[in-house]
């Protein structure tokens, strides 16, 4: 039924204009939804072992038991809240750490050489090796999940930084000089704002990355966090709580991502608006 | 203290290069190319000096040497102000440089442009700067667009306020880099007469050093204009011009001045008629 109502929609000739383009294309991207939660409830229920495989109204359920607060394991809200935190707090290390490396290393050319290695190393290490590491060395406690994931993060922060440090034009740079300009000057007055899309963009893929990789840390050795209830239903061999968190996480994945790092770009994208600003960069001879 | 002590030269002049040489490695890595070699130039205080000549010849570089953004592989004397910018780079904070493009940060309007520049070179006291920028944008015609970012004005704006942005901070030396090629012919000459009213207008007159590749303009700004040979960069003449300012393109003396240099040009300087 959905199904049919979706392609009136699309084959209706769009009318009015822009919303008649939302909507379709609205549903345009909720169709494969729709149609693979339709095979996932038919697969279930032919399977008919709803413990493991679940039917979307069990999902639901759980669900609504997260929602609720009351949990087997304590509440929710707590475990939610303990993710977050590490992730936030993770994200917003790496990020500092990251832009303030990646600057640099992309002004500095000796900085980077020596960092080069380094930081293929660093980007080349399994993440769930990160967390054993940082577990054996410091202990189950809140800081394994951060360090592991700024040790994660940084370099993929720095290493696009530092691109982004070393594109900035150099006639911009040759000014400041000229003037006279002071380190803390320029990196505030002509390094940072250059490198906003940069840092945006790692900032975007850094923070979702962290909320996956937090769950992988808090499964190793933690007693709280989305990744600790995921083991629990695990172990119970639940699948419906599973895939409700799963839901809990991407939903607030996507939020976040829509409402500050989709807003942020926009924001950032404010001053391509018009190309003749471009006649400051890129010296024609 | 002792360091700018030492670095006093006693020179009368505001900038004096004795023995400059510079060399360029070649792509080729087969040695050096010498863009200057042994090239002397003195500059007198007050002065309106222009250095003229063909595109690629190493004009922008003397400007870059003199604000003591590049460093000669060799010089006998690097002097400003009658300090040597090798022991005391700091003299070249009495230099403001005027860019061949207006290099804004587009992030910054254009009021947020020139302090950039009045807090790197650190103009005292800060009470004055409001003035100053009131002063400066007001004499390009530009105070109702302060507020504007540079990709909301036209390039000509756009060079005015990198115009603005050297001048607020009253420098004893203005270098001058072909501000003015890259505009359109009717804002280009608006902005010559709004440069050489500026520059007549105070009772102090700044030094000025403007390099260009256009004779007409060289003659309608300068006191003195310096024709360079290709590299290595060479003084291959020099001619005074002592007509009244605001000068008249269609005046006797000045075409004639014109068809001098146009002549010297193609002579000396291997410019093709």
């Amino acid at each position: 039924m959905t199904t049919a109502t979706t392609s009136h929609a699309i084959s209706r000739p769009v009318g009015n204009g822009r919303r008649g383009k939302t909507l379709r294309r609205v549903l345009l991207g909720l169709l494969p939804v729709v149609v693979l939660v339709a095979l996932w409830w038919a697969g279930a229920a032919a399977l008919d072992r709803p413990r493991v495989y679940p039917t979307p109204p069990l999902v639901l359920e759980a669900l609504g038991a997260i929602a609720s607060g009351q949990g087997e394991v304590g509440s929710t809200y707590v475990h939610i809240a303990a993710t977050i935190l590490r992730a936030t707090a993770a994200f917003a290390v790496s990020l500092v750490l990251g832009t303030a490396l990646g600057i640099v290393a992309g002004r500095i050319p000796l900085v980077f050489s020596l960092l080069e290695n380094v930081i293929w190393v660093f980007l080349a290490v399994p993440s769930i090796v990160w967390v054993f590491i940082f577990a054996v060395a410091l202990g189950i406690s809140n800081v394994v999940p951060v360090a592991a994931l700024a040790a994660l993060l940084t370099p993929m922060v720095l290493v696009n930084v530092a691109e982004g440090a070393k594109s900035v034009p150099s006639d911009l740079v040759e000014m400041s000089r000229s003037y006279h300009v002071t380190t803390w000057q320029r990196t505030k007055g002509l390094f940072l704002p250059y490198l906003v899309p940069y840092i945006a963009s790692s900032a975007r893929t850094a923070f979702a990355l962290a909320l996956k990789l937090v769950l992988v840390a808090e499964v190793v050795g933690l007693a709280t966090g989305v990744g600790y209830e995921v083991k629990y239903w695990y172990t119970r061999l639940f699948m419906a709580p599973i895939v409700a968190w799963a839901v809990v996480m991407i939903v607030f994945g996507i939020l976040v991502d829509y409402l500050v790092f989709g807003r942020l770009e926009r924001w950032v994208g404010r001053w391509k608006g018009r190309t003749a600003g471009e006649v400051t960069l890129g010296r024609v001879e | 203290m002792t360091a700018s002590a030492s670095a006093a030269t006693g020179s009368q002049y505001d900038i004096e290069l004795r023995k400059v040489t510079l060399l360029f490695p070649r792509p080729d890595g087969t040695g050096n190319l010498p863009v200057y070699e042994n090239f002397d130039l003195v500059v007198d205080q007050g002065s309106f000096t222009v250095l003229l000549g063909p595109s690629g010849c190493g004009k922008s570089t003397l400007l870059n040497i003199i604000d003591g953004l590049l460093s000669p592989s060799r010089a006998d004397a690097l002097n400003v102000l009658g300090r040597d910018l090798r022991r005391d780079p700091d003299v070249t904070r009495q230099c403001a440089y005027v860019f061949q493009n207006p290099r804004l940060l587009k992030w910054k309007t254009l009021r947020g442009n020139v302090e950039f520049g009045l807090r790197g070179l650190n103009v005292q006291p800060r009470a004055r700067w409001p003035e100053l920028m009131d002063k400066y944008f007001g004499v390009v015609g530009l105070r109702d667009f302060m507020d504007y970012y540079p990709h909301q004005v036209s390039g000509g704006m756009q060079q005015r306020a990198a115009i603005v942005r050297a001048f607020v901070n009253e420098p004893r030396i203005l270098l001058m880099d072909e501000p003015f090629s890259h505009l359109d012919e009717i804002t280009a000459a608006e902005l010559r007469r709004e440069l050489v009213r500026l520059w007549t207008q105070d009772d102090v007159r700044r030094t000025v050093v403007f390099v260009t590749h256009d004779i007409t303009e060289a003659v309608q700004l300068g006191q003195r204009i310096i024709m360079l040979t290709p590299r290595p960069a060479e003084i291959c003449f020099e001619q005074i011009v002592d007509l009244p300012y605001p000068r008249k393109m269609d005046d006797e003396g000045f075409v004639e001045i014109e068809r001098t240099l146009r002549r010297v040009l193609v002579e000396r300087a291997g410019v093709p008629a």
